[in-house]
């Protein structure tokens, strides 16, 4: 059942693919001109955004009946939600890996496979942060507002997490060991990789059960 | 099997400014229901209660005999048809079938075919193109496309044109020709019911005021008319829903009370428009 569902948001997303492949082309020239790690960045965080349109697509088409018609239990489009939604990131980070590998053939004759990964994996965990914190508010309220609300995580966090950095990186034995973290993991790519990972999916974990049991169960 | 395809017993939901009452109610297997009231009376909220759409706060949902508290694998067999579709605006029809069937284990796409050709919908024409007829031929078409043994429909005939409601009426029946099929049709257009229905439950303001055959309720009810000198105040008493002129009345009488009558009262037929006018009436001068 939850394949069907997984594939039902395909089918919702249909009209925004039209909209999608010509985006493609925003990080293969950001590549060339930039940096391409970025543009792995720039691609992923797009799709996230391209995702919670779906959660418009679907409030407008009133999917809640739709939900509520089908032989499905009540919380399987929550599950199905996150897993199309991982499907969408994990399936446009592999594109955009080969397009960067293909971009730096072109551009540089060679390939900074290491470089690539970090990208990569630091995309990743940011598409899915991202998702994590916006999901939550989209099953919970209507589009508009929730739209509104999943900046507040953002803003909060702006506001309190640069003067602490700030503040903490006066500390001087405090940045000596960021420091040797960041060079920690730069050296062990493998440790890096499956750190982020391990991130991401505690953070996804969490935040489903949360929409679980929030969701606007009325309609 | 079970007699009755659906029985609501009891159900209960509040809002802030609006309650269904303790509603109860059955439909027996093969006949169709209708469930009338005016806009608001509770008609919408107790289908969407029967989907869980809303959450009940008493009472008992039995479909086909089985209490569907936790259960969802009972809407295989039901299939609703809302007055707005849900499916999404630049889908095809075509589109609306691959979304939908996977999740029916009895969808037969010759049958959802055989709709399509029979409303005479274009299959490559998108939700947003159709005009509101098309899309309840669409929902219908996707409802009577999984075997569903109860249709449930809510206000389907609201928006639609004379020629496009009898179209639907004339469906309804030929779905009912299978006796394992029931249907409740919601509506607050009651010429309809008048053709179709068989049983009716008449809902005022959350609480049911009449449930049962639609015979029955025009044998129980009557409209009674006269001057104002022949409106006794022992006949004002029993009579429900009166409405005053300078020179007369007219109510719904429960035809037990006819002894309080003159011969001077024209008794009248009651029609379901009436009963509802005069139900309304009476709650409001309460």
């Amino acid at each position: 059942m939850i394949r069907h569902l997984i594939m039902l948001d395909f089918y919702a997303m249909k009209p925004l693919t039209k909209f999608m492949f010509p985006f493609l082309l925003v990080p293969i020239i950001l590549g060339v001109v930039a940096d391409l790690g970025m543009s792995i960045m720039v691609t992923l965080t797009f799709i996230v955004f391209m995702l919670n349109v779906v959660f418009l697509i679907t409030e407008r088409s009133n999917f809640n009946k739709l939900y509520g018609i089908l032989p499905i239990k009540k919380s399987a489009n929550v599950l199905s939600r996150y897993l199309f939604s991982l499907i969408v990131i994990f399936t446009t980070a592999i594109i955009s890996f080969v397009l960067f590998i293909i971009l730096s053939v072109i551009t540089k004759g060679t390939v900074n496979l290491e470089y690539g990964i970090q990208f990569l994996a630091i995309s990743v965990f940011v598409a899915i942060l991202f998702i994590s914190i916006q999901y939550p508010f989209y099953f919970k309220l209507e589009y508009t507002k929730a739209s509104i609300m999943s900046i507040l995580p953002y803003i909060v966090c702006f506001a309190i997490g640069i003067p602490l950095i700030n503040y903490l990186m006066g500390n001087q034995e405090f940045y000596q060991k960021i420091i040797r973290i960041i060079r920690y993991f730069q050296s062990n790519m493998t440790i890096f990789v499956l750190c982020v990972l391990g991130l991401s999916f505690l953070f996804i974990v969490a935040s489903y059960l949360l929409s679980k049991k929030i969701q606007k169960k009325e309609f | 099997m079970s007699s009755n395809a659906l029985e609501i017993r009891e159900l209960t939901k509040t809002f802030c400014d609006f309650k269904l009452d303790g509603v109860s109610f059955s439909l027996p297997t093969g006949f169709i229901m209708g469930l009338v009231g005016k806009n608001g009376a509770g008609k919408t909220t107790t289908i969407k209660l029967i989907f869980d759409l809303l959450k009940k706060e008493n009472g008992l949902i039995k479909i086909f005999g089985n209490d569907i508290t936790n259960n969802y694998d009972f809407k295989q067999d039901i299939a609703v048809v809302f007055d707005d579709l849900y499916f999404i605006e630049d889908w095809k029809i075509t589109d609306v079938e691959k979304a939908v069937s996977p999740f029916y284990k009895k969808w037969d796409t010759t049958t959802f075919q055989f709709y399509l050709d029979k409303f005479n919908l274009n299959r490559k024409k998108k939700i947003k193109e159709c005009s509101k007829g098309m899309k309840l031929k669409i929902s219908l078409a996707v409802a009577l496309s999984h075997q569903a043994r109860l249709l449930i429909l809510d206000e389907p005939t609201s928006g639609l044109d004379p020629v496009a409601r009898d179209e639907l009426l004339d469906i309804l029946l030929e779905y009912i020709e299978n006796e394992n099929n029931s249907v409740l049709f919601s509506t607050h257009i009651t010429s309809d019911l008048d053709k179709i229905a068989d049983y009716l439950t008449i809902i005022n303001n959350g609480k049911v005021f009449y449930t049962g055959l639609k015979d029955e309720l025009f044998e129980k009810y009557c409209i009674v008319k006269g001057g104002i000198e022949d409106l006794t105040p022992k006949l004002d008493k029993k009579l429900i829903g009166v409405r005053k002129g300078k020179t007369g009345f007219s109510a719904l009488l429960n035809v037990t009370d006819m002894g309080y009558i003159t011969d001077k009262i024209v008794v009248e037929r009651a029609a379901v428009d009436e009963i509802l006018i005069h139900i309304d009436r009476k709650e409001k001068s309460l």
